[in-house]
């Protein structure tokens, strides 16, 4: 009994500091034709398994909604976003095991820019005689200086890999909070959200990256 | 944490990710404005009629309606513009010979493209329409309803 207890105190006796990158935003602009995204995050265990968790990134996303191949609209959200929460490990790890999952939330807040692109018609008749939606517009307006913020779960996995190397990822539900809406225009992607689905406020996303860490042990 | 449980998950998120409900446009469409023939005599009662053409400025043929009985025109006025002169030309056989009689309509609007939701994005719709016509077979043209934001409205009576 007293032997276990000791162990236990000891195994919560870590400090620590984290950096990483996250890998999956890479790859997904190399792989995903308008997309480009970036974003850092790290942590500090400050207190038995808890950390205090950020991420900061930048996204950029050029798409369009289409019908059928017929095209409706064309839109490109570019901005920034600054995650900043709590992790708590859930997983009690066997001694000397540096593997680990964590639960977190975040509060979230994003700003970014929305230019348009093409505007169609959404226009039945036409588009069955045509085979096309009617255009309107070449290049619609330019929203500036938008913003949203909101509340996410995060359920974190880390895999020790060598000596301090640790590779990891983390599935998230946001959640909106507020936002600012373009005139005439839905904010229909918001940086570190992903997609908004209408009528919802609920998004998904994750990472997946590499990240260095850094034990500051202290024994009593 | 085996690779297997992250492979599971991100594609459990890809599957949500792609069967959202908001695929869809159902409730809205675009907004033809609709052009109703009535009779001059009596301005509630309708009156097709045939052997005609729309025509524009440049005397290039819209459309046309030789072979066709007509009761009302759904018609698209340019979103690019404020102002449209359509003209409708009729064909009456006098003796023998085919007349051609124009009537030049011209009309004022503000167009809009209204955002509906993402599944329909724009949809047309025109504000504050006005009309001024020549008066050879057509005696009067009325506009009902001049905020075009429903297919279902009769918005401009043509009496002929």
């Amino acid at each position: 009994m007293m032997i276990s207890a000791s162990v236990s105190i000891y195994a919560q006796k870590e400090y620590g500091i984290r950096a990483g990158i996250d890998l999956s935003k890479l790859v997904r602009s190399e792989l995903q034709e308008g997309y480009t995204g970036f974003e850092i995050f790290g942590d500090l265990t400050f207190r038995n398994k808890t950390k205090i968790a950020v991420e900061i990134g930048s996204e950029s996303f050029d798409t369009k909604e289409s019908i059928d191949q017929s095209l409706l609209y064309s839109y490109k959200v570019s901005g920034e976003f600054l995650k900043l929460g709590l992790d708590w490990e859930i997983y009690q790890r066997k001694p000397g095991e540096k593997n680990q999952i964590t639960a977190g939330a975040r509060y979230v807040v994003s700003s970014f820019d929305t230019s348009q692109g093409i505007i169609n018609f959404y226009d039945t008749a036409w588009v069955e005689r045509y085979g096309e939606f009617p255009n309107y517009s070449v290049e619609g307006p330019t929203h500036n200086g938008l913003s949203a913020s909101y509340l996410e779960g995060v359920l974190g996995f880390k895999t020790h890999l060598t000596k301090q190397l640790y590779l990891g990822g983390s599935f998230r539900m946001g959640f909106l909070v507020s936002q600012k809406e373009p005139e005439n225009f839905d904010n229909l992607w918001i940086p570190g959200f992903n997609r908004v689905t209408d009528g919802a406020r609920f998004g998904f996303s994750y990472n997946y990256g590499l990240s260095y860490y850094l034990p500051v042990k202290k024994t009593r | 944490m085996k690779l297997p449980t992250y492979i599971l998950a991100l594609a459990t998120l890809l599957i949500c990710s792609s069967c959202e409900k908001d695929d869809v446009c159902v409730e809205n469409d675009s907004v033809y404005v609709n052009l109703v023939f009535y009779s001059a005599e009596d301005g509630s009662t309708a009156k097709s009629v045939s052997g005609f053409s729309l025509l524009d400025l440049n005397g290039d043929i819209v459309q046309n309606y030789d072979n066709t009985t007509v009761t009302a025109i759904a018609l698209v006025l340019p979103t690019n513009q404020s102002s449209y002169d359509l003209i409708l030309q009729k064909r009456t056989e006098v003796d023998g010979l085919i007349v051609n009689t124009n009537d030049t309509l011209n009309f004022s609007y503000t167009p809009k493209a209204t955002y509906v939701s993402r599944a329909c994005g724009y949809i047309r719709t025109y504000t504050d329409l006005s009309n001024h016509s020549t008066s050879n077979w057509i005696s009067e043209v009325i506009v009902n309803i001049p905020e075009i934001n429903s297919n279902n409205d009769e918005h401009v009576a043509i009496l002929h």
